[in-house]
């Protein structure tokens, strides 16, 4: 679909790699751009009683600090600046999508892919630095029967490795979705005409909404996912 | 001469202030409690979207390990039968462990404030309640 393509912009070819700069990528640096406005403009002027450019970045900041205390705990406030600046990307990556001649980063499975591995990889580290080979009792719960051990032992390590399948995918996925829905839909809106078309509007017009918390919803998703896997890497159990 | 001297008409009496506390933390508690609830709903949706994918990624994973295996060792279709089984077992498994925290999250949510307290201080990991 026209909406999914990958566009070039300037080629750059360097050593045999393709650097071309594309439309995702100009995406990506509109997202890095707005979300380092929104701060900058947020905490220009400060005051005691925020004005609304400043509400709106304390609320993101506490609705993270508050996800991040709740489920790595407050030695996991060191990752805070990761797991926020995740969100923030995510999340106007998925919004900038829906705004007209947007280009959705996220429904593309390379990008959330590289992100969830990253995490992943990053989560693995972190636990092995902190608790060296201790970090393997991770794949063995506690009490468990020696009899299923080996067994559950596979499965650990098995939903080990579906994490950044399960990560990636889930943003992927839903932000496909959601943009081939819509223009399934408004496709409906042009064949039948004037005198049934409206039908497919409202839906297409409920389903924007829908969209809009969608988007809200799975970067949030995202961030919270990464600070379980954190979680894991910093208390282990 | 001085204005400290207690002008006993505008000294609201205890009782006022009192009754004026409470109404005012009946009505902050009430808010908070939808404030609650509102992000309940939130969470709720974020798990129905973590579960559905998390099945379909557990086989997907299975069964492209047991692919994968299955043309290493040329040993057909074992591997793949034996993989897509764990994968689908480690999917239940994770998609248990998501609903035992929502029970613990739940609980936390509506009442029982001294249990809240024992197990909210060490930060609830999604390992600890899976078995």
């Amino acid at each position: 679909m026209e909406q999914f393509e990958i566009k070039p912009l300037f080629d750059l070819h360097i050593a045999g790699y393709d650097l071309s700069y594309t439309n995702s990528a100009l995406f990506m640096t509109f997202a890095v751009i707005a979300s380092a406005l929104l701060f900058w403009s947020a905490t220009r002027n400060r005051t005691m009683v925020p004005s609304r450019w400043q509400s709106i970045a304390e609320v993101l900041y506490e609705f993270n600090a508050t996800m991040v205390k709740d489920n790595i705990g407050k030695q996991g406030l060191k990752y805070l600046p990761f797991v926020f600046t995740l969100f923030l990307f995510v999340l106007l990556g998925n919004v900038l999508g829906l705004m007209p001649y947007g280009f959705t980063i996220t429904s593309h499975i390379v990008v959330t892919a590289t992100l969830a591995v990253a995490i992943w990889v990053g989560a693995t580290v972190i636990g092995f630095s902190r608790h060296g080979f201790h970090y393997f009792s991770l794949l063995l719960p506690k009490g468990t029967p020696p009899a299923v051990a080996p067994f559950l032992v596979l499965i650990e390590t098995m939903s080990y490795f579906i994490r950044p399948v399960s990560l990636s995918l889930r943003l992927f996925a839903n932000m496909m979705a959601g943009h081939v829905l819509l223009k399934v839909l408004a496709g409906f809106i042009i064949s039948l005409g004037l005198l049934f078309g409206w039908i497919p509007l409202i839906a297409v017009f409920g389903i924007t909404l829908l969209e809009i918390m969608v988007a809200l919803i799975q970067a949030y998703v995202f961030a919270l996912l990464t600070c379980i896997y954190l979680n894991d890497a910093v208390n282990l159990h | 001469m001085t204005d400290r001297e207690p002008p006993a008409q505008s000294t609201p009496s205890l009782e006022d202030v009192a009754a004026r506390l409470e109404a005012v933390q009946a009505r902050e508690a009430k808010e908070n409690a939808g404030a609650e609830r509102r992000k309940g709903k939130a969470e709720g949706i974020g798990i129905g979207m973590r579960i559905g994918i998390e099945l379909l990624a557990s086989v997907l994973v299975g069964g492209g390990l047991g692919v994968f295996l299955d043309d290493k060792l040329e040993t057909s279709p074992i591997f793949l039968l034996a993989m897509v089984s764990l994968g689908f077992t480690a999917g239940v498994m994770n998609v248990l462990r998501i609903t035992k925290r929502m029970d613990v999250a739940n609980r936390i949510v509506h009442g029982d404030a001294a249990k809240d307290a024992k197990t909210r201080q060490p930060a609830p990991s999604a390992d600890d309640d899976g078995e």
